[in-house]
């Protein structure tokens, strides 16, 4: 078997799958992994979950369909299982019952039962959630140089590539204490990115941000939506957001999805739930 | 009342076996040491370097009072003499690595249950989780390892200038008046590598608590900026008791 030949049947099987999602990361003394550079969008498909906190169901059989490189949002007023369902997504809990299928692999499942996980994902959180003993580019390049991704250089060279992305270019030594609440959100945003994701989520990614920095993080997700292959959750309950960017949104109101749809088939919902948070979300001016 | 003991044996129970199980992961993760040096050096810094004008000040004065109070006592009845040995053998055997593991707990424990705390409240951990970095290996594992070595070097540090302080008031105190030479030769007389190395494991054994007991309170901290309070708090009172009970059965294996 020639060289290419091995490589393309590497690139095709197990081996790839696994390094793709970088698995069983371990520094090779390569420039950078080849399947670090590829990201492809992941489906997913949510099949009837619940859960519930101290006997108070939060999420009541959920039936989601997410396709791959889709910007999807789930919207809803506060206290209605958005973040809870987003934190499913990433196994940052377990459902009472029901299952998270991403590229059809159940990642509930016990571990004997599911191949290696073949995907990477992450999440910029509400908090932003960035790391207050580091600076800006330690931050973003944690994930590289924990998994040893990449040789140090480049990995320099990928942090300054991801700030300028999120429009921070030449800000990696600053400590996260010195930037703003939009800055931190970028920086937020940065980190996730330098994973090259198959699959990123957004928990409450206007959350204490202006009017015109939210405007900045839709042109920043956007931008990515065209330069970057991946599937987009957004949680908001930031309607004119959501509606402005994603190929479709999703509600949901005391734990059950009640209306799914693109914007525009939202805006024209006449589901009382939906109808009341659209009006209630966009109130305009007093009198008008 | 029974419901309430009953709920109170529960909560040490888990309590118990969440730290075991917390111990455990911790160590398997040992073996990623040479990876995180940069972390464990830091750790080590923060728990050696910044703590030892404190420690050493604390031992000054631990030495000068044990010296002060123990000479006067024994010149009573003529057997001065004698206080180098009883310094010594107090320092190393009990107050060097208690009272350093004490001084370590209340300033270097509380500020890690209340780091680690606020990692957990503010989604810190869960970030890392995301990014696929254990929270146990990234976070537990330097500061336990950054412990077991700080927390002894600072007690070997603490029992020497224990033991000058005494020397200096045994030799300056006109009641009790014992030159150097004499202070020196007494507690050598009674000092054995037995009894250093039996210090220097409790310091270990210390160090360790005080790192496993901040790193687990952190853990559990929920509850905003009330709960990393709390769990301050509570990470100082759960050390200070757990190197106690620790003191008593090593102290008792090792008669």
């Amino acid at each position: 078997m020639s060289k290419e030949e091995k490589k393309s049947k590497n690139h095709n099987g197990i081996l790839s799958k696994l390094t793709h999602g970088l698995t069983a990361s371990i520094y090779e003394g390569c420039d950078c992994r080849s399947t670090y550079e590829e990201s492809r969008g992941v489906g997913i498909s949510i099949v009837d979950l619940n859960k519930s906190f101290d006997g108070n169901p939060v999420l009541k059989g959920i039936n989601l369909e997410i396709a791959a490189g889709e910007i999807f949002s789930i919207i809803g007023p506060s206290g209605t299982g958005k973040s809870v369902l987003l934190k499913h997504i990433v196994k940052l809990e377990k459902p009472d019952s029901g299952r998270i299928l991403i590229d059809g692999q159940d990642i509930y499942a016990p571990a004997k039962e599911r191949s290696s996980r073949d995907f990477r994902y992450s999440m910029v959180f509400q908090s932003s959630a960035l790391f207050n003993s580091l600076t800006v580019g330690e931050n973003v390049g944690l994930w590289l140089r924990e998994k040893r991704v990449c040789i140090e250089t480049r990995i320099r060279r990928i942090i300054r590539e991801k700030l300028r992305l999120v429009g921070l270019e030449g800000k990696e030594d600053l400590m996260t204490s010195e930037l703003s609440g939009g800055m931190k959100k970028r920086v937020a945003i940065a980190r996730s990115l330098a994973m090259n994701p198959d699959l990123i989520l957004y928990d409450e990614p206007t959350a204490e941000l202006d009017p015109v920095t939210s405007d900045e993080l839709a042109r920043v997700i956007m931008n990515l939506k065209e330069k970057v292959n991946l599937t987009t959750i957004i949680v908001s309950h930031d309607l004119n957001f959501a509606l402005y960017l994603s190929d479709r949104v999703a509600m949901i109101s005391d734990g059950q999805i009640v209306e799914i749809g693109t914007p525009a088939e939202i805006k024209a919902s006449t589901n009382p739930t939906v109808r009341n948070f659209i009006y209630t979300t966009t109130k305009g001016i007093k009198g008008e | 009342m029974f419901e309430r003991v009953g709920r109170k044996i529960l909560a040490i129970s888990q309590t118990t076996g969440e730290m075991l199980a917390l111990l455990a992961e911790t160590v398997y993760y040992f073996k990623e040491a040479p990876r995180n040096l940069p972390s464990i050096f830091r750790q080590m810094a923060e728990v050696g370097v910044e703590t030892f004008p404190i420690a050493v000040l604390m031992a000054l004065f631990v030495g000068m009072v044990l010296a002060l109070q123990t000479g006067l006592e024994l010149a009573l009845y003529g057997t001065q003499e004698a206080i180098g040995a009883i310094v010594g053998l107090s320092m190393v055997k009990e107050l060097g690595p208690v009272m350093t593991s004490l001084l370590v707990a209340g300033r270097v424990g509380s500020s890690m249950a209340a780091e680690v705390g606020a990692m957990e409240v503010y989604e810190e951990i869960d970030a890392l989780k995301t990014l696929e970095i254990n929270p146990v290996r990234y976070l537990a594992m330097p500061r336990l390892l950054a412990c077991l070595r700080a927390v002894p070097a600072l007690a070997v540090f603490a029992v020497m200038v224990g033991i000058l302080a005494g020397g200096l008031v045994s030799a300056v105190n006109p009641q009790i008046s014992v030159p150097w030479n004499v202070y020196y030769d007494n507690m050598i007389r009674v000092l054995s590598y037995k009894e250093i190395f039996k210090g220097l494991l409790k310091a270990t054994v210390f160090g360790g608590i005080v790192a496993h007991v901040g790193c687990y309170v952190g853990f559990k901290t929920s509850g905003g900026a009330r709960g990393i309070g709390r769990s301050t708090t509570r990470a100082v009172v759960l050390s200070f008791v757990l190197i106690f009970i620790a003191d008593y059965f090593l102290t008792r294996l090792m008669l």
